[in-house]
């Protein structure tokens, strides 16, 4: 019996391929800027959204995204406005993101508890056609952002100084990247969950950096790790009979060593060319 | 493009103050960089030309007087393009490799060329890197090349840009000699093209003597402007930069924007 003969598993691996493409396409962009821990708090903050979609009974995948492109804003906001660091900013707004998850969910009653740990840690099962509809559709709209003001994130992120000399309107472009980065862990929610979602963005950028020279193919070959982590992860995970989680960030981790050994030729080869 | 508009200041300060904490680092400067000048802004450590800098580029705010940008308020400048600005520190690197070829072309990005496509992009990025001598460098790591590299990148980077203006803070900082007299000789061709160019300096060398005006900063009671003019500096300058320079162990001192040796003066 293969898996995808089960519809649902049908569904929940297009899921997991397109957080695996999405992700690290942003989670290149993050780590760049040294903000790596970014999606965690996204994370966190998106999960106050599902708890407030269980106790109105809303969408969870729509309320989370509206929760955290808000939260996204607020950060931009204390971060550019306030004399609060920016880890800080960050730190308050997570706190406030977790605790706000588990409360409205509580209040929702039961349901909303049991509900919860899918949210948090993944689920095959959860993934419904009109999810995939929107996840495809909020991949979508990733790329064209990507296209359209991708070279001015990467301006931004070599230098804040001479990114506003070219005009670059810096405030409105990290703003952009944090929407985004919210955008891949509601993105990422069904399949790998909130708490491990920040995973699949940084993971493939750190195996793929060690092998790359550049900004593009570092991208590039990141969402091509992040493919293959979110298939080989939901895979185990199905016959494995746990939660998609943490079987697509081990997955993850697994490449960063395989990298790391195919890195040594490679450095070898490049050092010999300029020597 | 900009050829064909009547020649409008780069730059004009009015009375421009930045203050730090209360403290004024820029007091009362009052100047104005007309198109096609080849400005040096110098003076010792800590007399505020690299914020004064930053003020004329609006990366620092005024706290008093008025910048304008080729005679337009900051506030509705947009024609960032003309300007081309090499910081003093390197590029943030960050945790991904970022090729030599990306640093240099990220500098033709902006919201104009946001919807399009950049054709010239490539071979712009070649010519420039073979300006300062970095042909086929283009695919290395940026953090691969050594600190005169980098330096001679971000010129380079410079170049890529459409730019008319160039402003540049402490070019030859840590560089060796040799990038040192090529990177005058790359300024003196943008310079002879009819560009703007606008450096500050603490140290007296090939780059600094291409200026035809300077401005020497230090604390005065009536401003942060100890001298602007004409090049070579008058005698009594001479003695208070060649002294601080001293203090400074720079040891580059060169005689043409001196305009006789050191051993002469009082």
């Amino acid at each position: 019996m293969s898996m995808l003969s089960y519809d649902f598993m049908q569904r929940a691996l297009v899921a997991a391929v397109i957080v695996g493409v999405i992700a690290p396409l942003i989670g290149t962009y993050l780590v760049q800027r040294r903000l790596a821990l970014l999606g965690d708090g996204m994370g966190h903050v998106a999960l106050t959204g599902v708890g407030i979609a269980f106790l109105l009974g809303t969408a969870p995948v729509a309320t989370a995204m509206v929760v955290a492109a808000i939260g996204a804003v607020i950060i931009e906001v204390i971060r550019a406005r306030s004399r609060t660091a920016g880890d800080l900013a960050l730190a308050l707004i997570f706190y406030g993101g977790i605790a706000g998850g588990v409360l409205f969910a509580s209040l929702a009653g039961g349901r909303g508890t049991a509900a919860l740990t899918q949210y948090l840690f993944g689920s095959l099962t959860t993934v419904s056609t009109s999810d995939l509809v929107g996840l495809a559709l909020l991949a979508l709209i990733v790329i064209v952002v990507l296209i359209v003001f991708g070279r001015e994130m990467f301006a931004l992120s070599l230098d804040v100084d001479t990114a506003r000399v070219q005009g670059i309107r810096t405030t409105g472009m990290s703003t952009l990247l944090t929407v985004l980065a919210a955008v891949a862990v509601v993105v990422g929610m069904r399949t790998v969950g909130l708490l491990l979602v920040s995973a699949i963005m940084i993971v493939p950028v750190a195996a793929a950096q060690q092998l790359t020279r550049s900004f593009l193919t570092t991208m590039g070959l990141a969402a091509v790790l992040g493919v293959i982590a979110a298939t080989v992860g939901l895979t185990s995970s199905f016959y494995l009979a746990v939660p998609p989680g943490p079987t697509i960030v081990f997955a993850a981790l697994a490449l960063f060593p395989i990298a790391a050994l195919i890195a040594v030729p490679i450095r070898k080869r490049r050092r010999l060319e300029h020597s | 493009m900009s050829m064909s508009t009547a020649p409008v200041a780069p730059f004009a300060l009015r009375r421009a103050c930045v203050e730090f904490d209360g403290e004024h680092v820029v007091d009362e400067v009052d100047l104005t960089i007309e198109r096609g000048e080849f400005v040096a802004i110098l003076g010792e450590n800590g007399t505020g030309k690299t914020t004064l800098m930053r003020a004329m580029l609006g990366l620092v705010p005024l706290a008093h007087g008025t910048l304008r940008l080729f005679d337009k308020p900051l506030d509705h400048f947009h024609d960032w393009q003309r300007i081309a600005y090499v910081p003093q520190r390197l590029l943030a690197a960050g945790n991904v490799p970022v090729s030599v070829g990306e640093v240099v072309r990220s500098a033709r990005f902006s919201p104009r060329s946001r919807f399009r496509p950049d054709r010239d992009g490539k071979r712009r990025t070649h010519e420039a890197l073979e300006a300062v001598a970095l042909a086929g460098r283009q695919h290395d790591r940026f953090d691969s090349l050594s600190g005169g590299q980098q330096r001679r990148a971000m010129i380079a980077r410079a170049l890529v840009s459409d730019a008319d203006t160039y402003v540049l803070d402490e070019p030859t900082a840590g560089i060796d000699a040799e990038s040192q007299a090529q990177l005058a000789s790359t300024l003196a061709q943008l310079s002879e093209r009819g560009n703007t160019i606008l450096l500050v300096t603490h140290e007296l060398g090939a780059v600094a003597d291409l200026a035809t005006r300077a401005i020497v900063l230090g604390r005065t009671d009536h401003g942060s402007v100890l001298y602007d003019g004409p090049t070579p500096l008058p005698l009594h300058l001479r003695h208070d930069i060649a002294h601080h320079d001293n203090d400074h162990r720079t040891g580059t001192l060169s005689t043409p924007l001196l305009d006789d040796p050191l051993s002469e003066s009082p």
